[in-house]
């Protein structure tokens, strides 16, 4: 049914000139900020395994998972524990974060870990969990997301690496630097997951594609239509069940099982028009915004300061906040078309464009008026805060935050002051 | 620093409600010099009365109701210039300002304005001045006479009668293809120019400001009821091109129905409603007591707009709900 709706939108691309440019390593890193408990999450609360100002090194844990499934927290520096200190971050919420002091070492080169044959799921689910990998695409640790994949449920795996926002790169630098071990780290979390095979998803100039397929044994590149947000990541004929990993994810696997290394860093994005050099840049975990951002340098000084990408990114005021993983874009604005915002004219667009096929502006009007028993006809549950919907509204109205708020209410009995069969 | 806050998407598209407008008020420039090649430039001036009308009422309405000055969306000037365009060439300027005055002080803001009203303003506008004023209403000017309408007065106007008015009073007509295509008939001022229309509406589809969901069943519906039930002689061919062509049927399609704050949003529902419009349009032609009853069926079908919005959403979403009432 489909057919009679294209849905989607096609975004501007401002990727260029961070898209084109080698990873840079940042410098220097003052203090790292990596959180020991989340708030409200028991599978992120961690008892710390050191005393304050015990020296630490890059990979040494320093926080044990309260029960036996979770994952430890792994030191992304060399340094010196100084303490801890709770902060409020935008997605995870409030959490205890250990502070870490940072001392310059040169990381020698690890060498591969003797192994002989095919590895084991258990294998490889072990070494993601020991090395602490988190996935970037949504901050799921990974060997969770493969466990939840293993009994069935997930046919084909799919490196994400479309890069459908505007602004961020980060899996393309990723897969320019190393497809190769990307490639490898695929199967790998294909064998550990159970799936039937597994493709890199990219969304690239035919170029630079051809570019990167030469380099791998068999060509494992699947273009994504350029409509946001993807609906499809790989061929039809594969499309059940399709599960989605990090392209950083993969190659953390691939270092993690073959050189027992663990993830310490995150490659991310840093544009925006008041960066002055933008750029794909390598982070330790718990990096400061503001590190980030003075290493990439300010032409001037923004008025937003998004974590995440343009479409889905959160605005954030302090910049203390700590670069962790499930982001791999940091965006410094100086300004955005903010539209006065009219009441709905329902010209329809939002439904247009929801790739759930869900009415956005009907959801939005029914929260406003407080009809919160219709809301969960209207399926606000099945909205993935892909932004699409905001994005065309020409009356300059937020849908996406009112499609989200109604997913908290949907269900709640309101005081319903007019007889109402349609509950 | 001081940052600012702000929620996603921090990109916004830069299509806006004051550009839907005027795309709506560029397509009305052609129509307006097609009909002033026939009829001078009085069609202009009434549909700058409407406009005009539309736009003070407005003013009006917010300085009354203290409200932020709501001109810049331009849809006081839509409505405006919507009602205009439906006027007879020969009808008094105060015609289309009384339409256009109703549409926007009552069927309108009293509603909270753009954006709210349940009813299309310039269909109520109409249909005010078709219940009223239905004899001077629809006394159309003959096109062939080539010479400009008077400005200044309505008297002596030579008029005709229009195909809708023949199909009406069920004679036999004299319009062809021929004279059809190129406008050459009496009507309405923006309702005769069929292949202006056709272009109008081609770009408002590309625009997006007009949905072709909604117009296409719309037409084909028409199309439908006048083949089945032919009230001309000749085939059903004629009575397919006279009814279609006649009155302002094509004009409702393209302008009247697809005023987006009363359609449907959803691509069924627009189907629906389009399928509706038209049945509701050719009943009223068949049983009605005017040649064109047009904005009558599109009072009546926006009344159930949301209702078909509604239905037709969870037609086609069936199987999400069961699955979703079987969670639960």
């Amino acid at each position: 049914m489909s057919i009679f709706t294209k849905r989607g939108v096609r975004l501007p691309m401002m990727k260029e000139p961070a898209a084109s440019r080698p990873i840079e390593e940042i410098e220097t890193v003052g203090q790292v900020l990596l959180p020991l408990a989340v708030k409200g999450d028991p599978r992120r609360s961690c008892r710390p395994a050191l005393v304050t100002y015990s020296s630490v090194i890059r990979g040494q844990v320093i926080g044990l998972p309260e029960e036996g499934e979770g994952t430890p927290v792994i030191s992304s520096v060399t340094g010196v524990l100084a303490g801890t200190r709770t902060l409020t971050h935008p997605l995870y919420g409030e959490m205890v974060c250990a502070v870490l002091d940072c001392m310059v070492v040169d990381a020698a080169e690890p060498a591969p870990r003797p192994h002989m044959g095919e590895w084991k799921p258990e294998e490889i689910l072990g070494a993601a969990r020991t090395a602490g990998i988190v996935d970037e695409l949504d901050g799921i640790p990974l060997h969770e997301k493969l466990r939840a994949w293993q009994n069935g449920g997930c046919n084909f795996l799919v490196a994400d690496a479309a890069e459908q926002e505007p602004y961020a790169s980060s899996a393309w630098a990723v897969l320019n630097e190393s497809i190769e071990q990307v490639q490898e780290g695929v199967s790998l979390a294909v064998t550990a997951a159970g799936a039937a095979g597994g493709h890199i998803a990219v969304r690239l100039p035919a170029a630079r594609r051809r570019r990167l397929a030469r380099r791998l044994r068999h060509s494992q590149l699947f273009q994504v239509r350029s409509r946001y947000p993807a609906r499809r990541y790989a061929h039809a004929a594969e499309d059940v069940a399709v599960c989605r990993i990090g392209v950083q994810a993969c190659l953390a696997l691939y270092r993690a099982v073959v050189y027992g290394e663990p993830q310490c860093d995150v490659v991310i994005t840093v544009a925006g028009d008041a960066v002055a050099t933008p750029q794909n840049i390598r982070v330790p975990f718990g990096t400061g915004v503001h590190q980030v951002l003075r290493a990439c340098g300010l032409s001037v000084d923004p008025d937003y300061v998004v974590l995440g990408d343009a479409m889905t990114g959160v605005a954030i005021q302090d910049l203390e906040i700590p670069v962790l993983p499930g982001i791999t874009c940091l965006l410094a604005l100086t300004g955005r078309k903010t539209a006065v915002s009219r009441p709905c004219i329902g010209c329809g667009r939002c439904a247009q464009v929801c790739h759930a096929g869900l009415l956005p502006g009907e959801i939005a009007a029914q929260l406003e008026n407080m009809h919160y028993e219709r809301l969960s006809v209207l399926l606000p549950g099945e909205c993935d805060g892909c932004g699409a919907c905001s994005h065309v509204c020409p009356a300059g109205r937020d849908v996406a935050v009112r499609v989200m708020e109604a997913q908290d209410n949907a269900g709640t009995i309101f005081l319903n002051w007019g007889d109402d069969d349609d509950a | 620093m001081t940052l600012k806050k702000g929620n996603a998407p921090h990109l916004r598209q830069n299509e806006r409600i004051g550009m839907r407008s005027l795309d709506v008020l560029i397509v009305m420039i052609p129509l307006c010099i097609f009909s002033s090649v026939y009829y001078g430039i009085r069609p202009v001036l009434l549909v700058l009365a409407g406009m005009v009308t539309a736009v003070v009422c407005e003013a009006l309405c917010s300085l009354i109701g203290r409200r932020r000055l709501s001109l810049s969306d331009g849809t006081a000037a839509v409505t405006g210039g919507l009602v205009g365009l439906l006027m007879s060439p020969a009808s008094p300027y105060w015609m289309p300002a009384i339409a256009a005055a109703f549409a926007i002080l009552v069927a309108k803001m009293p509603f909270g304005g753009a954006g709210r009203n349940l009813f299309n303003p310039a269909a109520a506008g109409m249909a005010v001045v078709t219940l009223c004023f239905s004899g001077l209403l629809f006394l159309y000017p003959d096109p062939g006479l080539s010479t400009p309408l008077p400005l200044n007065t309505t008297a002596g106007i030579i008029t005709e009668a229009s195909p809708a008015a023949q199909l009406a009073s069920g004679g036999q007509s004299v319009y062809m293809w021929s004279t059809l295509l190129p406008g050459d008939f009496p009507g309405p001022i923006g309702a005769t120019g069929i292949m202006v229309l056709a272009a109008c509406a081609l770009y408002l589809f590309s625009r997006r400001t007009a949905s072709p969901l909604i117009t296409l069943p719309f037409l084909l519906a028409c199309a439908a009821s006048a083949a089945l039930f032919p009230r001309v002689p000749g085939g059903w061919q004629n009575s397919v091109m006279l009814e279609l062509c006649s009155g302002y049927l094509l004009f409702c399609g393209v302008f009247l129905l697809n005023d987006s704050v009363t359609a449907p949003r959803h691509w069924l529902g627009r189907v629906v409603y389009g399928v509706l419009a038209g049945v509701l349009v050719m009943a009223l032609r068949y049983y009605g007591r005017f040649e064109e009853g047009a904005c009558f069926a599109v009072l009546l079908v926006n009344a159930f707009s949301p209702l078909i919005d509604r239905l037709c959403w969870r037609l086609v979403n069936i199987r999400r709900l069961s699955r979703q009432g079987q969670k639960r």
